[in-house]
Protein backbone atom coordinates (compact mmCIF):
# COMPACT_ATOMS: atom_id res chain seq x y z
CA UNK A 1 0.00 0.00 0.00
CA UNK A 2 3.30 2.29 1.05
CA UNK A 3 4.82 1.76 -2.39
CA UNK A 4 1.01 2.29 -4.81
CA UNK A 5 1.44 5.60 -2.64
CA UNK A 6 4.58 6.51 -3.08
CA UNK A 7 4.19 5.91 -6.92
CA UNK A 8 0.96 7.72 -7.35
CA UNK A 9 2.74 10.48 -5.97
CA UNK A 10 5.72 10.45 -8.07
CA UNK A 11 3.18 9.48 -11.42
CA UNK A 12 1.19 13.07 -10.00
CA UNK A 13 4.50 14.91 -10.54
CA UNK A 14 5.66 13.32 -13.74
CA UNK A 15 2.13 14.01 -15.34
CA UNK A 16 3.49 17.50 -14.49
CA UNK A 17 6.63 17.42 -16.05
CA UNK A 18 5.01 16.30 -19.45
CA UNK A 19 2.14 19.13 -18.96
CA UNK A 20 5.23 21.86 -18.74
CA UNK A 21 7.28 20.29 -21.59
CA UNK A 22 3.76 19.89 -23.93
CA UNK A 23 2.75 23.59 -22.80
CA UNK A 24 6.04 24.52 -24.84
CA UNK A 25 3.88 23.14 -27.96
CA UNK A 26 1.31 25.23 -27.74
CA UNK A 27 -0.17 28.09 -27.32
CA UNK A 28 -2.67 27.17 -24.39
CA UNK A 29 -0.90 27.01 -21.32
CA UNK A 30 -3.16 24.42 -18.82
CA UNK A 31 -1.41 22.39 -15.83
CA UNK A 32 2.32 23.90 -16.51
CA UNK A 33 2.51 26.26 -13.77
CA UNK A 34 1.78 29.29 -15.65
CA UNK A 35 0.06 31.67 -13.43
CA UNK A 36 -0.57 35.43 -13.92
CA UNK A 37 2.09 35.07 -17.01
CA UNK A 38 -0.46 36.92 -19.19
CA UNK A 39 -2.80 39.55 -19.22
CA UNK A 40 -4.99 39.45 -21.83
CA UNK A 41 -7.93 42.70 -21.49
CA UNK A 42 -10.79 41.86 -23.95
CA UNK A 43 -14.53 42.51 -25.05
CA UNK A 44 -16.75 40.54 -26.41
CA UNK A 45 -19.96 40.78 -28.82
CA UNK A 46 -22.30 37.86 -29.42
CA UNK A 47 -25.08 37.37 -31.49
CA UNK A 48 -27.40 34.72 -31.72
CA UNK A 49 -30.05 34.30 -34.27
CA UNK A 50 -29.40 37.98 -35.23
CA UNK A 51 -29.79 38.89 -31.21
CA UNK A 52 -27.62 40.75 -29.63
CA UNK A 53 -26.95 38.75 -26.68
CA UNK A 54 -26.42 41.13 -23.12
CA UNK A 55 -23.22 41.17 -20.73
CA UNK A 56 -25.46 38.93 -18.15
CA UNK A 57 -26.52 36.23 -21.06
CA UNK A 58 -22.61 36.08 -22.42
CA UNK A 59 -22.04 35.30 -18.59
CA UNK A 60 -24.28 32.80 -18.83
CA UNK A 61 -23.30 31.13 -22.15
CA UNK A 62 -19.39 31.48 -21.44
CA UNK A 63 -19.13 31.75 -17.89
CA UNK A 64 -17.11 34.86 -18.42
CA UNK A 65 -17.64 38.34 -18.22
CA UNK A 66 -18.50 40.19 -21.67
CA UNK A 67 -15.82 42.52 -20.81
CA UNK A 68 -12.71 41.70 -18.30
CA UNK A 69 -9.00 40.64 -18.34
CA UNK A 70 -8.11 36.85 -18.42
CA UNK A 71 -4.91 36.07 -16.23
CA UNK A 72 -3.87 33.30 -18.31
CA UNK A 73 -3.16 32.48 -22.48
CA UNK A 74 -5.76 33.92 -24.58
CA UNK A 75 -6.19 30.39 -25.80
CA UNK A 76 -7.87 29.47 -22.52
CA UNK A 77 -10.23 31.61 -23.51
CA UNK A 78 -10.76 31.16 -26.50
CA UNK A 79 -10.52 27.33 -25.84
CA UNK A 80 -14.41 28.39 -24.05
CA UNK A 81 -15.84 30.47 -26.34
CA UNK A 82 -15.42 27.63 -29.23
CA UNK A 83 -15.62 24.95 -26.79
CA UNK A 84 -19.61 26.23 -26.10
CA UNK A 85 -20.07 27.00 -29.67
CA UNK A 86 -19.31 23.26 -30.20
CA UNK A 87 -21.97 22.13 -27.84
CA UNK A 88 -24.53 24.63 -28.24
CA UNK A 89 -27.97 24.31 -30.60
CA UNK A 90 -28.09 27.37 -31.47
CA UNK A 91 -24.84 28.73 -32.71
CA UNK A 92 -23.51 32.19 -31.60
CA UNK A 93 -21.40 34.68 -33.67
CA UNK A 94 -18.57 36.14 -31.70
CA UNK A 95 -16.48 39.09 -32.10
CA UNK A 96 -13.99 39.43 -29.29
CA UNK A 97 -11.36 42.17 -29.54
CA UNK A 98 -8.63 42.42 -27.42
CA UNK A 99 -5.11 42.99 -25.93
CA UNK A 100 -2.11 40.76 -24.80
CA UNK A 101 -0.24 42.73 -21.77
CA UNK A 102 -1.68 46.29 -23.27
CA UNK A 103 0.16 45.61 -26.50
CA UNK A 104 -2.02 46.37 -29.97
CA UNK A 105 -5.71 45.65 -30.32
CA UNK A 106 -6.23 42.23 -32.08
CA UNK A 107 -9.42 40.92 -33.04
CA UNK A 108 -10.61 36.82 -33.56
CA UNK A 109 -14.14 35.95 -34.61
CA UNK A 110 -15.73 33.08 -34.49
CA UNK A 111 -16.88 31.51 -36.76
CA UNK A 112 -13.74 32.23 -38.53
CA UNK A 113 -13.87 34.19 -41.69
CA UNK B 1 -3.98 10.91 23.94
CA UNK B 2 -7.48 11.62 25.21
CA UNK B 3 -10.01 11.36 22.72
CA UNK B 4 -10.86 15.51 23.13
CA UNK B 5 -7.38 16.37 22.76
CA UNK B 6 -6.79 14.05 19.26
CA UNK B 7 -10.14 16.63 18.33
CA UNK B 8 -8.38 19.67 18.80
CA UNK B 9 -8.38 21.32 15.44
CA UNK B 10 -5.34 23.57 16.81
CA UNK B 11 -3.30 20.18 17.54
CA UNK B 12 -1.12 18.80 14.83
CA UNK B 13 0.66 15.72 16.33
CA UNK B 14 -1.11 12.04 17.19
CA UNK B 15 -1.96 11.24 14.11
CA UNK B 16 -1.23 9.10 11.10
CA UNK B 17 0.86 12.25 9.51
CA UNK B 18 3.83 13.95 10.36
CA UNK B 19 3.15 17.03 12.53
CA UNK B 20 4.28 19.67 9.70
CA UNK B 21 2.27 18.05 6.69
CA UNK B 22 -0.31 17.64 8.86
CA UNK B 23 0.12 21.51 9.77
CA UNK B 24 0.00 22.43 5.96
CA UNK B 25 -3.28 20.29 5.22
CA UNK B 26 -4.75 21.98 7.51
CA UNK B 27 -3.71 25.64 7.37
CA UNK B 28 -5.35 25.23 3.44
CA UNK B 29 -8.37 23.23 4.65
CA UNK B 30 -8.97 26.48 7.15
CA UNK B 31 -8.21 29.02 4.49
CA UNK B 32 -10.51 27.21 1.94
CA UNK B 33 -13.12 27.30 4.87
CA UNK B 34 -12.88 30.60 6.40
CA UNK B 35 -12.87 32.28 2.26
CA UNK B 36 -16.06 30.58 1.79
CA UNK B 37 -14.25 28.40 -1.13
CA UNK B 38 -17.28 26.21 -1.27
CA UNK B 39 -18.94 28.22 -3.02
CA UNK B 40 -16.94 28.38 -6.28
CA UNK B 41 -17.07 24.51 -6.69
CA UNK B 42 -18.39 24.19 -10.35
CA UNK B 43 -20.81 21.96 -12.27
CA UNK B 44 -19.22 20.31 -15.12
CA UNK B 45 -18.21 23.27 -18.09
CA UNK B 46 -16.17 21.92 -21.10
CA UNK B 47 -14.15 19.10 -18.65
CA UNK B 48 -10.59 18.63 -19.32
CA UNK B 49 -11.35 14.96 -19.05
CA UNK B 50 -14.40 13.91 -21.48
CA UNK B 51 -17.38 12.16 -20.17
CA UNK B 52 -17.25 14.11 -16.74
CA UNK B 53 -19.85 16.46 -18.00
CA UNK B 54 -21.98 12.99 -18.66
CA UNK B 55 -21.69 11.00 -15.47
CA UNK B 56 -24.26 12.99 -13.42
CA UNK B 57 -26.84 16.27 -13.66
CA UNK B 58 -25.14 19.35 -13.35
CA UNK B 59 -26.63 20.03 -9.95
CA UNK B 60 -26.34 16.25 -8.63
CA UNK B 61 -22.59 16.33 -9.28
CA UNK B 62 -21.85 20.24 -7.53
CA UNK B 63 -24.25 19.16 -4.45
CA UNK B 64 -22.05 15.95 -4.31
CA UNK B 65 -18.80 17.51 -4.58
CA UNK B 66 -19.61 20.39 -2.18
CA UNK B 67 -20.65 17.84 0.43
CA UNK B 68 -17.48 15.79 0.28
CA UNK B 69 -15.28 19.09 -0.10
CA UNK B 70 -17.41 20.53 2.89
CA UNK B 71 -17.45 17.25 4.86
CA UNK B 72 -13.77 15.86 4.62
CA UNK B 73 -12.59 19.73 5.17
CA UNK B 74 -14.20 19.99 8.51
CA UNK B 75 -12.72 16.12 9.05
CA UNK B 76 -9.04 17.40 8.45
CA UNK B 77 -9.31 20.21 11.20
CA UNK B 78 -10.87 18.06 13.76
CA UNK B 79 -8.16 15.00 13.19
CA UNK B 80 -10.14 12.72 11.89
CA UNK B 81 -9.40 10.33 9.35
CA UNK B 82 -6.27 12.77 8.37
CA UNK B 83 -4.84 10.89 5.49
CA UNK B 84 -8.91 9.97 4.06
CA UNK B 85 -9.42 13.53 4.26
CA UNK B 86 -6.81 15.34 2.68
CA UNK B 87 -7.36 12.41 -0.43
CA UNK B 88 -11.12 13.61 -0.27
CA UNK B 89 -10.30 17.22 -0.04
CA UNK B 90 -7.27 17.41 -2.44
CA UNK B 91 -9.48 14.83 -4.74
CA UNK B 92 -12.84 17.23 -4.74
CA UNK B 93 -10.63 20.12 -5.67
CA UNK B 94 -8.47 18.21 -8.30
CA UNK B 95 -12.14 16.61 -9.76
CA UNK B 96 -13.92 20.33 -9.37
CA UNK B 97 -10.58 21.59 -11.58
CA UNK B 98 -11.03 18.94 -14.22
CA UNK B 99 -14.53 19.08 -14.84
CA UNK B 100 -14.67 22.93 -15.72
CA UNK B 101 -12.59 25.14 -17.46
CA UNK B 102 -14.66 28.27 -15.93
CA UNK B 103 -13.29 27.07 -12.65
CA UNK B 104 -9.74 25.96 -13.23
CA UNK B 105 -6.83 27.87 -11.75
CA UNK B 106 -3.29 27.37 -11.07
CA UNK B 107 -4.31 28.17 -7.36
CA UNK B 108 -6.65 25.83 -7.22
CA UNK B 109 -4.74 22.61 -8.83
CA UNK B 110 -1.48 23.68 -6.49
CA UNK B 111 -3.84 22.96 -3.34
CA UNK B 112 -5.46 20.23 -4.50
CA UNK B 113 -2.14 18.62 -5.42
CA UNK B 114 -0.23 19.50 -2.43
CA UNK B 115 -3.95 17.77 -0.12
CA UNK B 116 -3.45 14.36 -2.26
CA UNK B 117 -0.25 13.97 -2.05
CA UNK B 118 0.09 14.77 2.49
CA UNK B 119 -2.88 11.73 2.14
CA UNK B 120 -0.19 9.95 -0.55
CA UNK B 121 2.49 10.51 2.15
CA UNK B 122 4.55 7.63 3.06
CA UNK B 123 4.74 6.80 6.90
CA UNK B 124 8.24 7.50 8.28
CA UNK B 125 9.45 9.29 5.28
CA UNK B 126 10.22 12.67 5.08
CA UNK B 127 7.79 14.84 2.51
CA UNK B 128 10.12 15.08 -0.44
CA UNK B 129 7.71 14.39 -2.72
CA UNK B 130 5.51 17.71 -1.07
CA UNK B 131 8.68 19.82 -1.04
CA UNK B 132 9.62 18.90 -4.91
CA UNK B 133 5.80 19.85 -5.65
CA UNK B 134 6.67 23.39 -4.66
CA UNK B 135 10.01 23.74 -6.31
CA UNK B 136 8.01 22.24 -9.46
CA UNK B 137 5.72 24.92 -9.26
CA UNK B 138 8.49 27.46 -8.96
CA UNK B 139 10.48 25.41 -12.16
CA UNK B 140 6.91 25.79 -14.12
CA UNK B 141 6.45 29.51 -13.33
CA UNK B 142 10.15 30.73 -13.94
CA UNK B 143 10.39 28.96 -17.15
CA UNK B 144 7.18 29.83 -18.42
CA UNK B 145 8.57 33.28 -17.78
CA UNK B 146 11.85 33.11 -19.02
CA UNK B 147 10.28 32.09 -22.18
CA UNK B 148 8.06 35.08 -22.59
CA UNK B 149 9.41 37.77 -24.97
CA UNK B 150 6.86 40.03 -22.81
CA UNK B 151 8.92 39.16 -19.92
CA UNK B 152 12.19 39.93 -21.49
CA UNK B 153 11.02 43.39 -22.53
CA UNK B 154 9.38 44.18 -19.26
CA UNK B 155 6.40 44.43 -21.09
CA UNK B 156 3.72 42.36 -19.01
CA UNK B 157 4.96 44.41 -15.45
CA UNK B 158 4.56 47.62 -17.05
CA UNK B 159 0.83 46.84 -18.52
CA UNK B 160 -0.12 44.70 -15.40
CA UNK B 161 1.88 47.16 -12.40
CA UNK B 162 1.52 50.53 -14.44
CA UNK B 163 -1.95 50.10 -16.09
CA UNK B 164 -4.12 47.36 -14.77
CA UNK B 165 -3.22 47.69 -10.81
CA UNK B 166 -2.29 51.46 -11.29
CA UNK B 167 0.13 50.79 -8.34
CA UNK B 168 1.46 53.71 -7.02
CA UNK B 169 5.13 52.84 -5.56
CA UNK B 170 5.50 51.19 -9.28
CA UNK B 171 4.23 54.36 -11.09
CA UNK B 172 6.53 56.11 -9.07
CA UNK B 173 9.80 54.48 -9.26
CA UNK B 174 8.76 53.93 -12.87
CA UNK B 175 8.59 57.43 -13.58
CA UNK B 176 12.35 57.81 -12.29
CA UNK B 177 13.47 55.45 -15.03
CA UNK B 178 13.65 55.31 -19.36
CA UNK B 179 10.08 53.27 -20.79
CA UNK B 180 10.11 49.91 -19.79
CA UNK B 181 13.30 49.52 -17.86
CA UNK B 182 11.51 49.26 -14.00
CA UNK B 183 9.09 46.99 -16.05
CA UNK B 184 12.00 44.50 -17.32
CA UNK B 185 14.11 44.68 -13.27
CA UNK B 186 10.59 43.87 -11.88
CA UNK B 187 9.68 40.96 -14.76
CA UNK B 188 13.48 39.56 -14.52
CA UNK B 189 13.91 39.76 -10.43
CA UNK B 190 10.65 37.86 -10.70
CA UNK B 191 11.99 35.18 -13.05
CA UNK B 192 15.79 35.17 -10.93
CA UNK B 193 13.61 34.95 -7.93
CA UNK B 194 11.45 31.83 -9.21
CA UNK B 195 14.31 29.81 -10.61
CA UNK B 196 16.49 30.05 -7.81
CA UNK B 197 13.35 29.31 -4.84
CA UNK B 198 13.06 26.06 -7.31
CA UNK B 199 16.43 24.89 -7.60
CA UNK B 200 17.05 26.00 -3.43
CA UNK B 201 13.80 24.07 -2.12
CA UNK B 202 14.54 20.71 -4.19
CA UNK B 203 18.00 20.73 -2.57
CA UNK B 204 18.17 19.90 1.17
CA UNK B 205 21.02 21.87 2.35
CA UNK B 206 19.60 25.14 0.62
CA UNK B 207 15.90 24.55 1.33
CA UNK B 208 16.13 27.20 3.97
CA UNK B 209 16.95 29.79 1.82
CA UNK B 210 14.49 28.55 -0.87
CA UNK B 211 11.47 29.07 1.66
CA UNK B 212 13.18 32.38 2.93
CA UNK B 213 13.01 33.60 -1.03
CA UNK B 214 9.32 31.97 -1.38
CA UNK B 215 8.03 33.63 1.47
CA UNK B 216 9.06 37.04 1.03
CA UNK B 217 8.15 36.27 -3.26
CA UNK B 218 4.38 35.31 -2.34
CA UNK B 219 4.77 38.27 0.56
CA UNK B 220 5.79 40.72 -2.03
CA UNK B 221 3.03 39.95 -4.92
CA UNK B 222 0.46 40.33 -2.00
CA UNK B 223 1.87 44.14 -0.83
CA UNK B 224 1.70 44.83 -4.02
CA UNK B 225 -1.60 43.89 -5.07
CA UNK B 226 -3.48 43.58 -1.51
CA UNK B 227 -5.13 40.24 -3.13
CA UNK B 228 -4.30 36.92 -2.52
CA UNK B 229 -4.85 35.60 -6.01
CA UNK B 230 -7.70 33.00 -4.70
CA UNK B 231 -5.49 30.54 -2.98
CA UNK B 232 -2.42 30.97 -3.67
CA UNK B 233 -0.82 32.90 -0.94
CA UNK B 234 -2.08 30.67 1.48
CA UNK B 235 -1.26 26.92 -0.32
CA UNK B 236 2.20 28.04 -1.17
CA UNK B 237 2.57 30.00 2.14
CA UNK B 238 1.15 26.53 4.06
CA UNK B 239 3.53 24.74 1.77
CA UNK B 240 6.23 26.10 3.49
CA UNK B 241 5.47 23.77 6.88
CA UNK B 242 6.51 20.95 4.92
CA UNK B 243 10.36 21.93 4.69
CA UNK B 244 9.84 22.59 8.64
CA UNK B 245 11.70 19.50 10.09
CA UNK B 246 10.20 18.54 13.21
CA UNK B 247 11.96 17.76 16.41
CA UNK B 248 11.99 14.29 17.08
CA UNK B 249 12.79 14.95 20.84
CA UNK B 250 11.32 17.67 22.77
CA UNK B 251 13.19 20.59 22.66
CA UNK B 252 14.80 21.80 26.12
CA UNK B 253 13.10 25.64 27.09
CA UNK B 254 15.86 26.81 30.18
CA UNK B 255 14.30 28.65 31.98
CA UNK B 256 14.18 30.84 35.60
CA UNK B 257 12.45 28.91 38.07
CA UNK B 258 12.41 31.27 40.96
CA UNK B 259 10.43 33.82 38.76
CA UNK B 260 6.87 34.31 39.06
CA UNK B 261 6.57 36.33 35.79
CA UNK B 262 8.86 32.99 33.98
CA UNK B 263 6.17 30.68 35.48
CA UNK B 264 3.14 32.51 34.06
CA UNK B 265 4.82 32.84 30.56
CA UNK B 266 5.92 29.02 30.72
CA UNK B 267 2.35 28.32 31.91
CA UNK B 268 0.84 30.52 29.24
CA UNK B 269 3.32 28.71 25.92
CA UNK B 270 2.32 25.44 27.46
CA UNK B 271 -1.48 25.67 26.72
CA UNK B 272 -0.47 26.83 22.86
CA UNK B 273 2.26 23.85 22.97
CA UNK B 274 -0.54 21.08 21.77
CA UNK B 275 2.21 19.20 20.33
CA UNK B 276 4.39 19.26 23.11
CA UNK B 277 7.36 20.19 21.45
CA UNK B 278 9.54 21.74 24.12
CA UNK B 279 10.21 20.50 27.73
CA UNK B 280 10.92 22.94 30.39
CA UNK B 281 13.69 22.61 32.60
CA UNK B 282 14.27 25.55 35.23
CA UNK B 283 18.10 26.78 34.88
CA UNK B 284 18.66 26.10 38.79
CA UNK B 285 18.63 22.54 37.85
CA UNK B 286 21.75 22.84 35.89
CA UNK B 287 19.95 21.30 32.97
CA UNK B 288 21.37 23.74 31.02
CA UNK B 289 25.25 23.65 31.58
CA UNK B 290 25.12 20.46 29.62
CA UNK B 291 24.38 22.40 26.46
CA UNK B 292 26.62 25.34 27.37
CA UNK B 293 24.61 27.56 28.76
CA UNK B 294 25.87 29.44 32.46
CA UNK B 295 23.05 30.41 35.18
CA UNK B 296 24.20 33.89 34.82
CA UNK B 297 23.05 33.69 31.05
CA UNK B 298 19.64 31.85 31.70
CA UNK B 299 18.96 34.21 34.51
CA UNK B 300 19.16 36.91 32.46
CA UNK B 301 17.04 35.11 29.06
CA UNK B 302 15.35 32.69 28.45
CA UNK B 303 17.34 29.64 26.64
CA UNK B 304 15.99 27.54 24.22
CA UNK B 305 17.88 24.35 22.87
CA UNK B 306 17.33 24.08 19.13
CA UNK B 307 16.92 20.78 17.07
CA UNK B 308 20.96 20.75 15.68
CA UNK B 309 21.69 21.42 19.41
CA UNK B 310 22.42 25.26 18.78
CA UNK B 311 21.01 27.62 21.32
CA UNK B 312 18.95 30.73 20.87
CA UNK B 313 18.20 33.34 24.21
CA UNK B 314 15.65 35.95 24.79
CA UNK B 315 13.78 37.07 21.70
CA UNK B 316 15.08 34.96 19.31
CA UNK B 317 14.40 31.94 21.43
CA UNK B 318 10.73 32.71 21.52
CA UNK B 319 10.41 33.49 17.56
CA UNK B 320 12.15 30.51 17.11
CA UNK B 321 9.14 28.54 19.31
CA UNK B 322 6.15 30.34 17.21
CA UNK B 323 7.48 27.66 14.62
CA UNK B 324 6.14 24.75 16.19
CA UNK B 325 3.23 26.24 17.51
CA UNK B 326 0.06 25.73 14.83
CA UNK B 327 -2.28 28.10 16.66
CA UNK B 328 0.24 31.00 15.83
CA UNK B 329 -0.53 30.11 12.08
CA UNK B 330 -3.97 29.34 11.95
CA UNK B 331 -4.27 32.65 13.00
CA UNK B 332 -2.64 34.44 10.71
CA UNK B 333 -4.24 32.38 8.51
CA UNK B 334 -7.58 34.05 10.04
CA UNK B 335 -7.12 37.18 10.30
CA UNK B 336 -6.34 37.77 6.57
CA UNK B 337 -8.93 35.38 5.36
CA UNK B 338 -11.87 36.63 7.19
CA UNK B 339 -10.98 39.94 6.42
CA UNK B 340 -13.75 41.10 3.48
CA UNK B 341 -12.28 41.14 -0.35
CA UNK B 342 -11.68 45.04 -0.57
CA UNK B 343 -9.61 45.26 2.86
CA UNK B 344 -6.40 45.05 1.03
CA UNK B 345 -4.97 47.57 3.83
CA UNK B 346 -5.98 45.16 6.84
CA UNK B 347 -4.13 42.11 4.63
CA UNK B 348 -1.17 44.44 4.09
CA UNK B 349 -0.43 45.05 7.35
CA UNK B 350 -1.07 41.61 8.65
CA UNK B 351 1.64 40.30 6.50
CA UNK B 352 4.03 43.22 6.37
CA UNK B 353 3.75 42.76 9.96
CA UNK B 354 4.97 39.59 10.26
CA UNK B 355 6.97 39.64 7.77
CA UNK B 356 8.90 42.56 10.03
CA UNK B 357 8.26 40.35 13.28
CA UNK B 358 10.42 37.25 11.52
CA UNK B 359 12.83 39.82 9.75
CA UNK B 360 16.49 40.57 11.00
CA UNK B 361 15.28 44.32 10.90
CA UNK B 362 13.18 43.09 13.78
CA UNK B 363 16.13 42.00 16.07
CA UNK B 364 17.25 44.97 17.49
CA UNK B 365 13.57 46.57 18.69
CA UNK B 366 12.66 42.51 19.58
CA UNK B 367 16.01 42.12 21.95
CA UNK B 368 15.64 45.36 23.38
CA UNK B 369 11.94 44.64 24.48
CA UNK B 370 12.32 40.77 25.63
CA UNK B 371 15.59 42.64 27.76
CA UNK B 372 13.47 45.27 29.11
CA UNK B 373 10.93 42.78 30.11
CA UNK B 374 13.26 40.43 31.76
CA UNK B 375 15.57 42.90 33.77
CA UNK B 376 11.96 44.43 35.10
CA UNK B 377 10.33 40.56 35.41
CA UNK B 378 10.41 40.80 39.24
CA UNK B 379 8.65 43.83 39.24
CA UNK B 380 6.26 43.13 36.54
CA UNK B 381 5.23 40.06 38.87
CA UNK B 382 5.77 41.83 42.78
CA UNK B 383 5.51 38.21 45.22
CA UNK B 384 5.19 36.14 42.47
CA UNK B 385 7.62 33.89 43.10
CA UNK B 386 7.48 30.83 42.36
CA UNK B 387 8.22 27.11 44.01
CA UNK B 388 11.48 25.70 42.04
CA UNK B 389 9.51 22.73 39.53
CA UNK B 390 11.38 19.19 39.64
CA UNK B 391 14.10 19.06 37.62
CA UNK B 392 12.89 17.40 34.20
CA UNK B 393 9.34 19.04 34.87
CA UNK B 394 7.51 20.12 31.42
Amino acid sequence: MQSIARYAAIAILLAQAVTMVWARFTTARYFCWAPYDMQTDYQLEVEVGGRKLTPAGIRQRYRRPAQGTDNRSVQNLIDILEGVERQAAEKASIVMTYRVNGKQERVWRHPAQ
Amino acid sequence: MAASGAMNPFRCSGTDLPPNVLMMAKLIALALLLTNHQRLLPDPFLPFVPGLDRMLPGPVFQTLLKTVFLTSALALLFNRWVRVSCLLLGGSMLLAVLSSRAYYGNNKTFCALMLILAGLHVRGAEPRILRWQVALVYLGAGLNKALEPDWHSGQFFEHWAGTRLQQPVYQFLSSLFPPLVMGKMMCWLTIVLELSAAVLLAVPRWMKWGVIISVILQSGFLLFTGTTFTMFFYGMQAAMAVFLIWPQQPLKVIWDGTCGFCAWTKTQVERLDLEGVFQWLPYQSGEGRAHGITNEAAAQRMQLVTRTGKVLEGFHAFRHMLFYIPLFWFTLVALIALAPADASTWRRLVVATTLLFFSPLMNPIGVAAYDWVARNRYRIFPGGVCELPQSGER
